[in-house]
């Protein structure tokens, strides 16, 4: 599938503190696409470069294999980790409002606003002020507001942030419809569990470099060593007869067998089907949260110390 | 042309074209609504993104700006109260100066008779009621005066007033010592018995007398023509510039502290919005001071005040241009203030850049209004800080001619434009900046990083 955005080799400092290392990678066209750090990584840093609403020190942004400017913001939609909404207005107003200053005229940014409102179940508070709004519905509004001008890439940052799990989950359907309509979805989380299940691919990054990256199904393949039974068994000594298991244990139901090579899988498999009815028998992957600790952990616990964007004036004082 | 002044000509030159344009646009209806939305969104190259996008973004914000202005509750009270304010302080003393105000006229034995004889039709022409008290000599007379017992004396043929009243002066005292000079004289002609002899042409000119010799106790205050005008003046000067710049103060801090702002950036630049929302609220402010003054001209005409006559008009345009300089400024530097602080609870940290330079400047005019000639408070009339509030007292009360005020308002664009730079440059810098208030000195250091 084509790139349609690529971040080629971004640095980019506040002060002394270097926010962005030599950032590289791609995200897909039409995908959700998962941006990752601990505090503090420069995440939210990397989506104001991309979309040009902070000039990298070195290094470029290209959408469809042309650099971003700053006058590319039309073909991005953002929303930031925190509600951007002016609370006084009325959720129609607002909307129409950011239409415009996407350049739609007022006809165009209304229509467009009620068809977004109608599809997000809330055409119906077209007219409330946004503080009248439940975090969850506030927080659609802010899409629609990203989405009104119809950009080929959104960027959203801690979308699923202060949302309860009812309105995570329709969230999540909403991100799905939009990458269904061809758009592309960046967004960043701390939620990984939501993250592997939503996003197709991710990028780690720490310290403002990147760490880890790739297909989620690829990134949390496991190493072939373990494997996760469910058996109608109840007597479990057979496992520790089958030579080359290093060892096991069972929780909840599921057993997890530490293998010493994998070939040894098939004796297992033979074993357990002798020992009774086997309803699953996979090698187990990763979690994405396994593979976020394991990148995030390959540097000194000193450089986390550093925070994202905390006082400017404490930069300025360390510059 | 630098940066910054084409922007503001772009501005004006983009309303006149939006105007023009929304016309145009309102003869032909889009058949469907879609294919307009797509050939809104497409920009061909960069270049043509940025003329055809940044100004106008600008004047939607202003836009923005004027309807919550509009919509909002204290708005609507302010002006209901100004209004209520220009009203009164014209129609309540001109009610109260009609419906029988007293004055006391102080005489001696010997001017007493002359004195009575014209008091009813005095009252009669003037509508204010006459005491008179009869003191032994001219001295006491004096003394009355001096004390306030009496406001007008008459002896020696002569009347005696404390000190020499204003000239556009309508104060029911000097039209009191006018029809008084009138009348003694009139009454003393008639009373030779000479007038029947004289020819009709010579009688004209006797019943115009040549007034009767007016004796000042004390010097003239050096008080503006007008000090009731002046002192509403200063008075709403401060009101409407402590609100308005607090306004983009509050506009400013609000927006960053709700992160709008980022959600703004990504389709406008930090200077259209800044530009933006300073002609929006200013437009919002504009349109309460006119309100307010044509409710005081409507007052005017309504009662038949005198207020508006002589300098008094001029005045009001005078102070009204001097309201718009001092807001462009005050509101600048609010803007730069609310740069510093990135949370609603930091603001009052930095309002003192706004209050104590009003506050000061509202204390130099009471100076100035109560007739203090220091020639440092006039060197203060050409800084912005004061300006507004110092040049329209010194220009009514005459020590300030046509081309100081052209001086004054000279450096006052000289001093706005620099400002407004400084003020974009640190606003833009600290656009992103979260945690505790910025020093204004690391907030330049910013300024100067992102340049």
């Amino acid at each position: 599938m084509d790139s349609v955005l690529v971040l080629d080799s971004l640095s980019r400092s506040f002060g002394v503190k270097r926010a962005l290392n030599d950032l590289s990678f791609e995200v897909p066209q039409g995908e959700v696409f998962g941006f990752l750090g601990p505090n503090g990584s420069g995440k939210t840093t990397t989506m104001r470069v991309i979309f040009g609403l902070l000039t990298p020190d070195s290094g470029e942004v290209r959408l469809g294999g042309k650099k971003v400017t700053k006058d590319y913001s039309k073909h991005f939609g953002y929303m930031p980790e925190e509600r951007g909404l002016y609370q006084k207005m009325t959720v129609e107003d607002q909307l129409v409002y950011f239409g415009r200053l996407h350049g739609l005229s007022r006809e165009n940014a209304r229509t467009k606003a009620l068809h977004w409102l109608d599809r997000f179940g809330l055409v119906g508070q077209a007219g409330s002020k946004i503080e009248a709004l439940s975090l969850g519905n506030q927080q659609r509004v802010q899409l629609v507001a990203a989405l009104i001008h119809d950009p080929q890439v959104l960027i959203l940052d801690e979308p699923f942030s202060g949302l309860d799990p009812i309105a995570t989950a329709s969230m999540a359907e909403v991100m799905h419809e939009i990458v269904k309509a061809g758009k592309t979805l960046i967004f960043s989380s701390h939620q990984l569990d939501l993250v592997e299940s939503i996003c197709e691919k991710v990028a780690i990054i720490k310290d403002g470099s990147l760490v880890a990256y790739g297909d989620v199904d690829e990134l949390t393949k496991g190493d072939d060593l373990e494997i996760e039974l469910v058996t109608s068994s109840f007597d479990l000594s057979w496992v520790s007869d089958v030579s080359g298991v290093e060892g096991f244990s069972e929780n909840d139901g599921r057993v997890r067998v530490r293998l010493l090579h994998p070939y040894v899988s098939q004796d297992l498999l033979r074993a357990a089907l002798a020992n009774g009815d086997v309803r699953e028998f996979t090698f187990r992957k990763k979690k994405l949260s396994e593979v976020f600790l394991q990148a995030v952990a390959t540097k000194s616990a000193s450089e986390d110390s550093l925070n994202e964007m905390t006082s400017p004036l404490e930069e300025v004082e360390r510059a | 042309m630098p940066v910054y002044a084409r922007e503001a000509v772009i501005f004006v030159i983009a309303l006149a074209v939006a105007v023009t344009r929304r016309r145009m646009r309102s003869n032909k209806k889009a058949a469907n609504p879609l294919e307009g939305a797509h050939k809104d969104h497409l920009v061909d190259t960069p270049e043509q993104a940025f003329s055809a996008q940044s100004t106008p973004a600008a004047l939607l914000v202003a836009r923005r700006e004027i309807s919550q202005r509009l919509a909002s509750r204290a708005y609507r009270v302010i002006i209901i109260l100004m209004v209520l304010i220009s009203v009164g302080a014209i129609a309540v003393p001109k009610i109260i100066s009609s419906s029988g105000s007293k004055l006391t006229v102080a005489t001696t034995p010997a001017g007493a008779k002359e004195l009575r004889a014209v008091t009813q039709r005095v009252e009669k022409l003037t509508g204010v009621n006459l005491q008179v008290s009869v003191d032994a000599s001219t001295a006491i007379v004096e003394q009355s005066i001096r004390s306030g017992k009496a406001a007008i004396g008459y002896a020696d043929s002569n009347l005696i007033v404390k000190r020499p009243f204003a000239p556009n002066s309508t104060s029911s005292t000097k039209r009191v010592v006018s029809a008084l000079s009138q009348g003694i004289q009139v009454d003393k002609i008639l009373s030779s018995g000479a007038i029947r002899k004289l020819p009709s042409s010579v009688v004209a000119q006797i019943l115009s007398p040549k007034p009767i010799k007016l004796v000042y106790l004390l010097p003239s205050l050096a008080k503006p023509k007008d000090l009731s005008l002046a002192i509403v003046g200063v008075v709403a000067t401060f009101m409407l510039l402590s609100t308005y710049s607090a306004w983009v103060l509050m506009g400013v801090i609000e927006e960053k502290s709700s992160r709008v702002i980022e959600v703004l950036l990504s389709s406008i630049s930090a200077r259209s919005l800044l530009l933006g929302k300073m002609v929006g609220i200013g437009t919002a402010a504009l349109a309460q001071a006119v309100t307010a003054v044509l409710a005081a001209i409507l007052t005017t005409l309504a009662v038949g005040s005198s207020l508006l006559r002589g300098a008094g008009l001029e005045f009001i345009l005078l102070q009204l241009m001097w309201l718009l300089l001092g807001y462009s400024f005050y509101c600048t530097v609010g803007a730069l203030a609310g740069s510093l602080v990135s949370k609603v609870e930091d603001a009052q940290s930095v309002t003192a850049f706004i209050q104590i330079p009003l506050l000061l400047s509202y204390l130099a005019s009471f100076a100035v209004i109560s007739g203090n000639q220091n020639y440092l408070l006039k060197l203060l009339a050409y800084i912005p800080i004061f300006s507004p509030f110092l040049v329209p007292i010194y220009w009514s009360s005459g020590q300030m001619g046509l081309g100081q005020v052209f001086l004054a308002v000279a450096v006052n664009v000289l001093c706005l434009y620099l400002t407004y730079r400084l003020a974009s440059m640190v606003y833009e810098a600290t656009v992103f900046s979260r945690g505790k208030r910025l020093k204004f000195r690391a907030a330049i250091k910013l300024a100067k990083l992102a340049t």
